[in-house]
């Protein structure tokens, strides 16, 4: 499958190869990094199985995740974009677009998220048309919260999702 | 990538796409199946979908991966079977490796289509590696329906292994 690129004043969204793995794999082995997502860092095999998923996504349904990266360094600073996951979440949104993101501690509180997310906004208007879209952030996570909120998300609901607090945020064109 | 189609006298082994999905978690949900697969835990849809988006995924990252397996006869997907690099960490016996694997449903069971299904990939994987390369695969110890099917193909016993505190046999052989 062929992963579109997006391109941002600082960022450029692109599909990821093997070559990308090594950076990915360091992110999720942060403990900064999965406090709000999932909980527990991740081990290289886990993280392969993640990063497998990634590109699979794409094959199977044309839209996915892309990684970030930043364009005054070249680095891989994280990654977003749209999944369904059939999450098993009370309230069900299922087929609805759910939106997420997850960027390196390093480069938090530089807005690049919120540039990288309201790119994908656009991107996911062109594809899906103004529809709802829905995120789920952990209700101590305000860094990701105040993204959500920048880019238009507003919470309907509060569920517990595998065992953890969730917050659902929705987007209503 | 196009992911190759492999033809046996009884089987077709082709890429997985999205309509092979409701097959595949209704294998992944049955307990004659899931029986000696992880902890013997049958999965959600949820998770059956986790691990059915990671199959394509596999082939565009390396260029192989797992095929669905295909019933001439009744043109139904009534399994899986593959190479996949899991990543094992490395004092695990099976690591460093292209790891072999397959499954089938509960109804394509005692009919020998694994071996079938085996002995296609082996011959592909023989290209696909290079002739001459190490292949591996991890099977529980109780699962004897599949140690045959191993043995038959040429696989033998070099290590044992544990995961979730239960046995597995560990085989390996030569392209």
């Amino acid at each position: 499958m062929n992963i579109p690129s997006i391109e941002t004043e600082r960022l450029i969204l692109r599909g990821q190869t093997a070559q990308d793995f090594p950076a990915f794999a360091q992110m999720w082995a942060d403990p900064v990094v999965t406090r709000f997502i999932g909980g527990v860092p991740l081990s290289e095999e886990e993280s392969w199985a993640k990063f497998m998923r990634i590109a699979g996504h794409w094959t199977l349904l044309g839209f996915g995740f892309w990684g970030i990266f930043e364009k005054a360094t070249g680095a891989r600073i994280g990654e977003a974009g749209i999944l369904d996951v059939k999450r098993e979440i009370v309230p069900s949104f299922h087929g609805t677009p759910e939106l997420g993101w997850g960027l390196l501690p390093a480069v938090h509180g530089k807005g690049y998220a919120t540039e990288a997310v309201r790119a994908i906004i656009s991107w996911a208007e062109n594809r899906f048309g103004k529809v709802r879209m829905v995120c789920i952030i952990d209700p101590d996570n305000t860094a990701s919260l105040r993204v959500a909120h920048a880019v238009g998300f507003r919470e309907y609901a509060r569920t517990t999702y595998k065992g953890d607090p969730t917050v659902l945020l929705e987007r209503v064109p | 990538m196009p992911v190759p189609v492999l033809s046996t006298p009884r089987l077709i082994l082709r890429a997985h796409t999205l309509a092979d999905f409701a097959a595949y978690a209704a294998e992944r949900a049955d307990p004659v199946v899931m029986r000696y697969m992880g902890k013997g835990d049958l999965l959600s849809e949820e998770e059956a979908w986790t691990r059915f988006v990671g199959i394509p995924g596999h082939w565009d990252l390396l260029g192989y991966g797992n095929w669905a397996v295909e019933e001439k006869a009744t043109a139904r997907r009534v399994g899986i079977i593959g190479f996949t690099d899991k990543r094992r960490p490395p004092e695990h016996p099976a690591s460093g490796a292209p790891e072999m694997g397959w499954s089938l449903a509960a109804a394509a069971h005692g009919k020998g289509y694994a071996t079938e299904a085996v002995q296609a990939a082996l011959a592909w994987g023989r290209d696909f590696f290079r002739p001459g390369a190490r292949i591996v695969c991890v099977i529980s110890t109780d699962n004897a329906a599949s140690i045959r099917v191993a043995q038959k193909c040429g696989f033998q016993q070099f290590a044992t292994a544990s995961r979730y505190g239960l046995g597995r046999l560990v085989f390996e052989r030569t392209l």
